[in-house]
């Protein structure tokens, strides 16, 4: 990936935030309209049952004995088939569900872990890289740079650099937002995406690299100054 | 034929039959009823058969009169065809998690590989680019060259870090 202008970072955050938001989808696919459809259903058994309890009672009210026994049994039995039934399936479903939830605690946790991982390992790693290749040469000393005719081949090699540098932010930008879509996951709370996080991480680059440049010893002999000016 | 598709005719011949019999049962009955048989009060056996009669009559006038639950019945097979739907998708929607969550961990763990690979190639050649002189067009160049492979390298670790992102 390179990072580009301005607007091909929005770009490309936009293209990187639906990749991403696809992927949360797994974890967050909307079970509630499975749990409303089967509590509805649920409550059809509750509805059979008053309706045979009631023909049950009618039953037992009947003068005749033969009367009673015919709708009595058939309503006690039906009772009884939807009692059960209902029975049955509320605990599946339970036990479906808590399941379900289990694995996607358990994939959204794996995640963050991973993602902490990476956020609190590599990019200081890389950072850290760059500065020091940057250092080298700014190390560079200007007249011999310039007097050598080399000034393209290590602008050239500055700008990867200070590319690169930039990338590390969007990167950061992107585990941040990632992060707080899962955790919001993670608390059963609707995921918001909000991008703002990670632009603002970009806008630090900026500041954070100029702070570093500061910092390297004879910066105005060094042709990174030079350069930078 | 399997025992489900049994199920299924036996209902479905149930189901039909009821309907079909059911008015006949209400027109026996009502038949039986109002017609005015006169019984003539006498020996025993005369007794039994009118009791007979009436237990035909009261019979065929409850099963008419037990279509409700009858179709209670049948309505309790059809909410469970519906949850067996229901409870399906929730089958499926874990299915689709659980496959989810292993290919993720696999793709994890190479790519946390890969990394520690590319991250001690790194390693050696900063070790090389912090020694290496700058003061001869010569050596300046050859530091640059390994700066351009270290900062591939980093870029190519930027990358991988950012794959994970989209797991």
């Amino acid at each position: 990936m390179n990072v580009g202008t301005l607007e091909d970072i929005d770009v490309k955050i936009q293209k990187l935030k639906e990749e991403i938001d696809e992927k949360l989808q797994l974890v967050n696919a909307n079970l509630s309209e499975i749990g409303k459809s089967f509590s509805l259903t649920l409550n059809e058994y509750n509805r059979l049952m008053a309706q045979s309890r009631k023909l049950f009672d009618e039953a037992l009210a009947q003068k005749d004995f033969i009367s009673f026994v015919v709708k009595g049994i058939g309503a006690g039995f039906n009772y009884l088939v939807a009692k059960y039934k209902k029975w049955r399936w509320h605990s599946k479903f339970s036990s479906d569900l808590k399941n379900l939830k289990m694995q996607r605690a358990k994939i959204i946790s794996n995640k963050l872990k991973d993602l902490e991982e990476l956020e609190s390992k590599f990019i200081p790693y890389i950072r850290e890289n760059i500065e020091t290749l940057l250092f080298q040469l700014g190390k560079f000393n200007k007249e011999f740079v310039i007097s050598n005719s080399m000034e393209t081949q290590i602008n050239k090699r500055i700008d990867a650099l200070l590319s690169n540098y930039y990338k590390t932010y969007f990167l950061e930008g992107a585990l941040l937002y990632l992060k707080q879509a899962l955790q919001d996951a993670l608390a059963g709370r609707a995921i918001v995406g909000n991008v703002s996080i990670w632009e603002k991480r970009l806008e630090e680059a900026v500041v954070e690299l100029k702070r570093f440049i500061k910092t390297i010893p004879n910066i105005e002999q060094s042709y990174l100054y030079h350069y930078l000016n | 034929m399997n025992k489900k598709e049994r199920e299924k005719l036996l209902e479905e011949i149930i189901e039909d039959t009821f309907m079909e019999v059911e008015s006949d049962i209400r027109r026996v009955a009502n038949l039986f009823d109002d017609r005015k048989v006169t019984f003539r009060v006498g020996s025993e056996k005369d007794k039994a058969r009118r009791n007979g009669k009436e237990l035909v009559i009261d019979l065929l006038k409850a099963l008419a009169d037990s279509k409700e639950q009858f179709l209670i019945f049948k309505e309790i097979h059809e909410i469970n065809k519906q949850m067996k739907e229901i409870s399906a998708n929730l089958e499926l929607e874990l299915k689709k998690l659980e496959m989810y969550g292993r290919a993720y961990a696999e793709k994890s763990q190479r790519l946390k590989e890969l990394l520690e690979i590319y991250r001690e190639q790194v390693d050696r050649i900063m070790k090389i680019i912090n020694v290496l002189p700058d003061d001869t067009p010569e050596s300046a160049t050859k530091k640059l060259e390994h700066i351009d492979r270290a900062n591939n390298l980093l870029s190519e670790i930027t990358d991988l870090t950012l794959k994970f992102i989209t797991l």
